[in-house]
C-alpha cells in the first residue's frame, strides 16, 4: 500500500516552527497600500478631529450663553456646528471604506499566497497536516486579520494622537487640569497589556479547542453512515457536545477577561472625567479658572477617552488575531520540500528513465525509504515496481515526479537530473495517474481540461475513449456537461480512475506514472484500459506500481522490490521461474 | 433585523440573556444616574458649594464601581446564553442530520453541511448574545433617557427622541441593500471556502497533471472577486452606520446649541444646560450601541439561512414503521425493485428481483455503475424503491423503524471510516460497552490482531483523521472486527477487499469466511475471488438481474459470469 510509505508519525518531520508571529511579515503587506493606509489614517484623523471641533464649539457657544450673551449672537456658532457635522460624517466614512479596502486587498493577496505556496509544498506538507485544518486556514484565519488591517491601524493612529491633544489642550487650560487628567490616560493605555499574558494562553487554548471542536463535528458528518449502521447517535451527540463543552469553558474565560477589560476601560474614562471635572470646579472655586471653561474641561474629559476605549475594544481580540496569523504564517514560513533550480528549459528530452543509486529518507531520524535503488526505463517501454506494503514502490514513484529529491544518487530523464529541470518542464514530461483520483467539483469536461485547457472537444474525447471512459461519461445526464460532486460522489470508483487516466492522457506527457491507478476496476475495464494504455504505450514511457497479477505479466520489465532495496529485476515469466520472492508475493 | 428562525432558537439561553438585558438596563441607569449626579457636582461647584461637589462627585465615583461590575456581568451573562443556545443548536442540527442520513449529507456536500454545523453556529454567538440583549436595551434605555430628559428639558426631549429615533430607522431604508450585500458577501464567503477546501484537497492531483498555476490563477481571480463583494457590502454597511452617526451627531449638537440657545434667552437653567450637555450624549448612546451590536452580529443573518435549511430539510424515507425484527439471521428480498436517482432519467436498478437466503452467502457482481452500490442504499433504506418492495422475513422495510432495522444490519464498506480514537475504540464503535478482551477476539478474528499489536500502542494507538495512517488492508479489517462486534443477522460487504493487495486480500478473505457463519451475508465485488464461495451469486448488468444462480452452476452455464471469472483468471496468469 502506497499510505503504508507514508512516515507512521507524520508530525515528528515537522521542523520546528515559529511560535511568535513575525510582526514585519503582516506589516510588509502593507506595502504596496501605503497610500490607502495613509489617505484611512487621515481620514481617521479628520473624523476626530471634526468632532472634536464640534464638542469644542459647542462647549464654547455653552460658555458664551453663561457669560450672558444673547441668544441671538450665539446663532453662527449653531449654524457652525451644524455644519461641521456632515464633514464628521463623510471622514467617518471615508475612513471605514479605505481600511475596509486596502484589508480586504490585503486578504485577497494573502490568500493568493497561501495558496501558491501550498502549491509549492504539495504533496510532502499535506500529508502531515488535516486538509480541513489548511482550508480553515486559507479562509477562517486571513479573515480574522481583517480586524487587524481594517479594524485596528487608523484606531491605533487615532490613539496615538487624539488623546495627546486632548491632553496638551488641558495642560494648556490650567496644569493642574492636564495633571488630573494625565493618570487616567495612561491608566487606559495600559489596559490591554494587563492580562495579556493570560490573553495569549487563553486565545490559544481556545483555538485548540475550536479545532477539536470542528474535527469532532468532521469525524461526526464524515462517520454518519458508520453511527447510523452501529446505532450510536448517542454516543456520536455526546462526544459532539463534550467538544462544544469544552469549546465553551475555554471561550468563557476569554470572554470574562474581556469583560474585565471592559468594565476597566468604562470605569477609568468615567473616573477619568469626574476626577478632572472635580478639580476644575475647585480651581473655579479658587479663581484660577473661569466658570464657562468648566464645560471645555468636560468635553476634553470625554473625548480623551473615546480614541482609546475603542482601541481597547479592538484589542481585545488582538490575542485571536495573532493566534490567525501564527497560523498562517505556519504555512507561509514552511520550507518546500523541493525548490526550482533552473531557469531554463532543456532543448529535446528523450523520454528515458533512470534510476542511479537513489537512496531516500523521509526525515533525518527516518531509515531510509529507498536506498541505493538503480533500474532503467527505456524510452517507450512499461516497468512495473511489485513488491509488499512499505517495500518503497510508491516513494520511487514519487521520487520520478520530484515530490522529493533524493539523498544520495540521482533520478535523470534523458540523462538530465531532474533538478537540473524548470518545474514547468518537467511536469510537462512527466504525468501521474494518482491512487486518490480527485475530481473537481465541475463538470466532467471541465476535470478532464484541467490537464489542457486549450484542448477541443474532440481531444477530450479521445482520450476518454482511450481510458475507457466515454461510453459511461456519455450515459450520464447530460454527457461531457455533467457536473460531478463532491471528490466525483456520484460516480463509482471505476469511473474516477478511468476519468483520471483520461485526463493524464490528455497532458500528452511522454512519461506516466501510475499508481496502483487499476486497483479499483472490475475485470472487464481493467483489461479494456490495460490495452489502451498498451497501444497508447509506444508514445509513453511508463511507471507503474502495481499489485495484480495482471498489471506485472503486461510490462516489459518488473523490478521486485523488499525493504526500500531492488531485489531482482526482470521480465514477470523469468521471475516467476527464479525468484521464490516473487512467487510468495503472488500468493503462488 | 430581528430574524425569526434565530429569534426562535434563544429558548435554551433565555435565562442568561435576560440577565445581559438587565445588567444592561442597569448600565443605561447608571450612565443617567451619573450624567445626574455630575450636573448636580457643577452646579454646586460653580456656586460654590465644594464639598457638595465632592459628594456628587463621590456619588458618581460608587455608580462608576456599580458600573463595572454590570458591564462584566453583561458580558458574561451574554456569552454563556449564546453558549447555551450554540451547544444546543448544535445538537440539535446534528440530531437532525442522523435523521436526514448521508443520502442527505452527500448531496449536499460535506463541506457544506459542516459549515452550517460549526461555522454557521459559531456565527450566531454574536447576534445572540449581544444583538438581541441590545434591542431591548436600547429601547429601554433610549426611552428612560429621554424620560429624564423630559422632565429637565421637554424641547430637548422632543428633539433627541426625534433625531434617535431617525437615527434608528436610517438603516431600516436600506435594508433591501443591506441584505442583499450581506447575502452576496456570504455566498462569496461559501463559495470561496468551498473552492480552497477543493483545491487544498486536490493539489496532489492539480500538481501531477501540471494544472496547479492555472488553477491557482482561477482562484485568485474569485479571491478578488470575493474582494469587491465585501467591498460592495461594506459600502452599505458603512453608509448605513454613517446615517446613524450623522443623525447621532447632528442631535447632539442640536441639543447642546438648543439648550445653550435656551440659557441665553432665559428658559433654562444653568444646572439643567449642564444636564442636557451630558444626557443628549447619553441619549444616543443606546443608537450607535445597538449599530454597533448589529455590526458585530449581522453574520448569522446568512447562517440563519442556511441553518433554517437544514432543520426544514425532510429526510429521504420516514420513519413511520412500527414492526420488529427478529434478530435470526433475516430472508431478505427484494421484489420487482426499481430505483431512479433524483435528476437521472435512467433508472439505477430497473424491476430487479433477488432474494438473500436466510443464513447464507449471496454475492452481487456485475460491472461498475451496474446498480451494486443501489441495492445496498435501498436496503439500508438511504432511500426508498421508485418502485416493488425491498422485504425483510416478509415484511416491508418501511414497516420497520429504522433503528430496528439499522440494529439488524452490519457493514463493511468501500471507504472505511475511522474515527478519531484508539484503535481499540474505533473496533467498540461497533457495540456498545464491549470488554477489551472481547474488543481483541474480534480484531483477531479479522486478522487485525497482528498489525494492532505491532503498531506504537498497540490498541491504545491513536488513529483517524488525527492519528496514524492505515493501509486500506488494515482499516478494512478494523472495519470487519467492528462489523463482527456488531454481531448483527445480517452482514453487508461492500467491495470490501477494493483496495486491498493480493497479501492482504488473502487475510481479508480468510477473516471474512469466519464472520459469514450463523448469518445472512450480502457480498458486492468486483474481484470474484471473494465470490467463489458465496452460496449464491447475481450477476448485475445495467441496473437489471442478468443471471443468478450458484456459483458452479453458472460457470458451467457459460454465461455473464463465466466470462468475467475467465477474465479475471486471464489476468490473473
Amino acid at each position: 500500500m502506497t499510505t503504508a510509505v507514508t512516515p507512521v508519525q507524520p508530525e515528528s518531520r515537522t521542523p520546528t516552527e515559529p511560535a511568535s508571529v513575525r510582526r514585519g511579515a503582516l506589516l510588509s503587506l502593507l506595502r504596496p497600500q501605503r497610500g490607502r493606509l495613509a489617505a484611512a489614517i487621515g481620514c481617521g484623523l479628520l473624523d476626530q478631529g471634526f468632532a472634536l471641533a464640534a464638542a469644542l464649539l459647542g462647549a464654547a457657544l455653552v460658555g458664551r450663553a453663561l457669560n450672558g450673551e444673547s441668544a441671538g449672537a450665539l446663532v453662527p456658532g449653531l449654524i457652525l456646528l451644524a455644519a461641521l457635522v456632515l464633514p464628521k460624517v463623510l471622514a467617518a466614512w471615508a475612513e471605514s471604506y479605505l481600511a475596509h479596502d486596502l484589508a480586504f486587498r490585503v486578504l485577497a493577496e494573502l490568500r493568493d499566497r497561501c495558496y501558491r505556496k501550498l502549491a509549492a509544498l504539495t504533496p510532502g506538507y499535506l500529508l502531515r497536516r488535516r486538509s480541513g485544518d489548511i482550508g480553515a486556514t486559507a479562509m477562517a484565519d486571513v479573515e480574522i486579520l481583517e480586524l487587524f488591517f481594517a479594524h485596528s491601524l487608523t484606531p491605533l493612529v487615532v490613539a496615538a494622537s487624539v488623546p495627546p491633544a486632548c491632553l496638551v489642550a488641558a495642560f494648556w487650560l490650567h496644569p493642574l487640569v492636564g495633571a488630573a487628567l494625565l493618570p487616567a490616560v495612561v491608566a487606559m493605555a495600559t489596559v490591554p497589556f494587563w492580562l495579556r499574558r493570560r490573553s495569549a494562553a487563553q486565545a490559544e487554548r481556545m483555538r485548540e479547542a475550536a479545532g477539536e471542536a470542528a474535527s469532532e463535528a468532521v469525524d461526526a458528518v464524515q462517520g454518519l453512515s458508520e453511527t447510523l449502521v452501529f446505532g450510536r447517535q448517542e454516543h456520536q451527540a455526546a462526544r459532539l457536545n463534550a467538544a462544544t463543552g469544552r469549546l465553551n469553558r475555554a471561550s468563557r474565560a476569554h470572554r470574562s477577561r474581556g469583560g474585565v477589560e471592559k468594565a476597566a476601560g468604562d470605569a477609568i474614562a468615567a473616573v477619568g472625567l469626574i476626577a478632572v471635572l472635580l478639580v476644575a470646579l475647585s480651581l473655579v472655586n479658587t479663581g484660577s479658572l473661569a466658570a464657562d471653561q468648566v464645560v471645555i474641561v468636560a468635553v476634553l474629559g470625554g473625548f480623551a477617552f473615546l480614541p482609546l476605549m475603542s482601541l481597547v475594544d479592538t484589542w481585545r481580540e488582538l490575542s485571536t488575531i495573532r493566534a490567525a496569523a501564527a497560523r498562517l504564517l505556519r504555512i507561509l514560513d514552511a520550507p518546500p520540500d523541493v525548490v526550482e533550480q533552473a531557469a531554463r528549459p532543456v532543448a529535446r528530452i528523450e523520454p528515458e528513465v533512470t534510476f542511479d543509486q537513489v537512496t531516500f529518507r523521509y526525515g533525518p531520524d527516518l531509515p531510509d525509504a529507498v536506498s541505493e535503488v538503480s533500474f532503467t526505463i527505456p524510452a517507450g517501454r512499461t516497468v512495473a515496481l511489485a513488491g509488499h506494503s512499505g517495500a518503497g514502490k510508491s516513494t520511487c514513484a514519487s521520487l520520478l515526479l520530484r515530490h522529493w529529491d533524493a539523498s544520495a544518487g540521482s533520478v535523470r530523464i534523458g540523462g538530465h537530473d531532474l533538478r537540473d529541470l524548470p518545474f514547468d518542464q518537467l511536469r510537462s514530461t512527466v504525468v501521474a495517474v494518482p491512487q486518490d483520483t480527485y475530481l473537481f467539483a465541475m463538470s466532467v469536461r471541465d476535470n478532464l481540461r484541467l490537464a489542457r485547457p486549450d484542448a477541443t472537444d474532440a481531444e477530450v474525447e479521445q482520450a476518454a475513449r482511450t481510458a475507457c471512459a466515454h461510453d459511461f461519461v456519455t450515459a450520464l445526464p447530460d454527457g461531457y456537461d455533467t457536473l460531478v460532486g463532491e471528490r466525483g460522489a456520484h460516480l463509482s470508483g471505476g469511473q474516477r480512475q478511468r476519468l483520471a487516466i483520461a485526463r493524464a492522457l490528455l497532458t500528452r506527457a511522454p512519461v506516466l506514472v501510475l499508481d496502483e491507478a487499476v486497483s479499483n476496476l472490475d475485470a472487464d475495464s481493467e483489461a479494456a484500459i490495460d490495452e489502451a494504455l498498451r497501444a497508447a504505450g509506444g508514445r509513453h514511457t511508463t511507471l507503474v506500481v502495481a499489485h495484480r497479477p495482471s498489471t506485472l505479466r503486461t510490462a516489459d520489465t518488473v523490478v521486485l522490490m523488499n525493504a526500500g532495496r531492488v531485489v531482482d529485476i526482470g521480465h514477470h515469466d523469468d521471475l516467476l521461474t527464479r525468484s521464490p520472492e516473487y512467487r510468495r508475493l503472488l500468493a503462488r | 433585523m430581528v430574524n425569526r428562525t434565530l429569534l426562535g432558537l434563544i429558548r435554551p439561553g433565555r435565562h442568561w440573556l435576560a440577565l445581559a438585558v438587565l445588567a444592561g438596563v442597569l448600565v443605561s441607569a447608571t450612565y443617567a444616574g451619573q450624567s445626574l449626579l455630575l450636573t448636580a457636582a457643577v452646579a454646586q461647584g460653580i456656586g460654590g458649594d465644594l464639598t457638595a461637589a465632592v459628594l456628587a462627585g463621590c456619588g458618581a465615583l460608587a455608580l462608576v464601581a456599580i458600573r463595572a461590575l454590570l458591564v462584566w456581568a453583561r458580558e458574561v451573562a451574554s456569552a454563556r446564553g449564546a453558549e447555551d443556545v450554540k451547544a444546543a443548536l448544535r445538537d440539535r442540527l446534528y440530531r437532525h442530520l442522523l435523521t436526514l442520513g448521508p443520502g442527505y449529507v452527500s448531496e449536499a456536500r460535506t463541506g457544506g453541511v459542516l459549515t452550517t454545523l460549526v461555522d454557521s453556529v459559531e456565527a450566531i454567538d454574536r447576534y445572540v448574545g449581544v444583538f438581541l440583549p441590545q434591542v431591548l436595551i436600547s429601547v429601554l434605555g433610549g426611552l428612560g433617557i429621554v424620560a429624564v430628559l423630559a422632565w429637565i428639558d421637554p424641547a430637548v426631549a422632543v428633539l433627541v427622541a426625534v433625531t434617535a429615533m431617525l437615527a434608528a430607522a436610517a438603516p431600516r431604508l436600506m435594508r433591501r441593500r443591506m441584505r442583499d450585500g450581506l447575502t452576496a458577501f456570504f455566498t462569496g464567503w461559501k463559495g470561496l471556502s468551498a473552492d480552497y477546501l477543493d483545491a487544498v484537497q486536490g493539489l496532489p492531483t492539480l500538481k501531477a497533471v501540471g494544472a496547479d498555476e492555472r488553477f491557482g490563477a482561477g482562484l485568485s481571480a474569485k479571491a478578488w472577486a470575493f474582494h469587491r463583494d465585501s467591498l460592495r457590502f461594506t459600502v452599505v454597511s458603512t453608509v448605513s452606520a454613517g446615517f446613524v452617526g450623522f443623525f447621532a451627531a447632528l442631535g447632539t449638537a442640536a441639543a447642546v446649541g438648543l439648550g445653550a440657545w435656551q440659557y441665553a434667552s432665559g428658559a433654562l437653567s444653568l444646572t439643567s444646560v449642564f444636564a442636557v450637555l451630558l444626557l443628549s450624549r447619553e441619549a444616543f448612546r443606546p443608537v450607535t450601541d445597538l449599530m454597533a451590536a448589529f455590526h458585530a452580529g449581522q453574520g448569522a443573518l446568512p447562517a440563519a439561512h442556511g441553518i433554517a435549511g437544514l432543520l426544514a430539510a425532510r429526510p429521504a424515507v420516514a420513519d413511520t414503521g412500527a414492526a420488529s425484527l427478529p434478530g435470526t439471521p433475516p430472508e431478505v428480498t427484494f421484489e420487482d425493485v426499481t430505483f431512479t436517482y433524483p435528476g437521472r432519467d435512467r433508472p439505477a436498478l430497473d424491476g430487479v428481483s433477488l432474494r438473500l437466503a436466510a443464513g447464507r452467502t449471496t454475492a452481487v457482481v456485475g460491472p461498475s455503475g451496474a446498480g451494486k452500490s443501489t441495492l445496498i442504499r435501498l436496503l439500508l433504506r438511504h432511500a426508498d424503491p421508485t418502485g416493488g418492495r425491498v422485504l425483510f422475513d416478509g415484511v416491508d422495510l418501511r414497516d420497520v423503524a429504522l433503528s430496528e432495522l439499522r440494529s439488524n444490519v452490519a457493514l463493511v464498506s468501500q471507504e472505511v471510516y475511522l474515527f478519531h480514537g484508539t484503535v481499540a475504540d474505533n473496533i467498540a464503535y461497533g457495540r456498545a460497552g464491549v470488554s477489551r478482551a472481547e474488543i481483541e477476539r474480534a480484531a483477531r478474528a479479522a486478522h487485525a490482531h497482528a498489525f494492532v499489536a505491532e503498531l506504537p500502542d498497540g490498541y491504545d494507538t491513536m488513529i483517524g483523521e488525527r492519528g496514524v495512517r492505515l493501509s486500506g488492508g488494515q482499516r478494512q479489517r478494523l472495519a470487519i472486527a467492528r462489523a463482527l462486534l456488531a454481531d448483527a443477522p445480517l452482514l453487508i460487504l461492500d467491495e470490501a477487499t477494493s483496495s486491498v493487495d493480493v497479501a492482504a486480500e488473502r487475510a481479508v478473505v480468510e477473516a471474512l469466511e469466519r464472520v459469514r457463519a450463523d448469518r445472512t451475508v450480502l457480498v458486492i465485488a468486483h474481484r470474484l475471488s471473494t465470490v467463489a464461495d458465496a452460496d449464491h451469486v447475481v450477476v448485475l448488468s445495467e441496473g437489471q438481474v442478468a443471471e443468478s444462480a450458484a456459483p458452479g452452476e453458472l460457470l458451467t452455464a457459460g454465461g455473464a459470469y463465466a466470462r468475467l471469472v475467465a477474465r479475471q483468471q486471464e489476468g490473473a496468469a
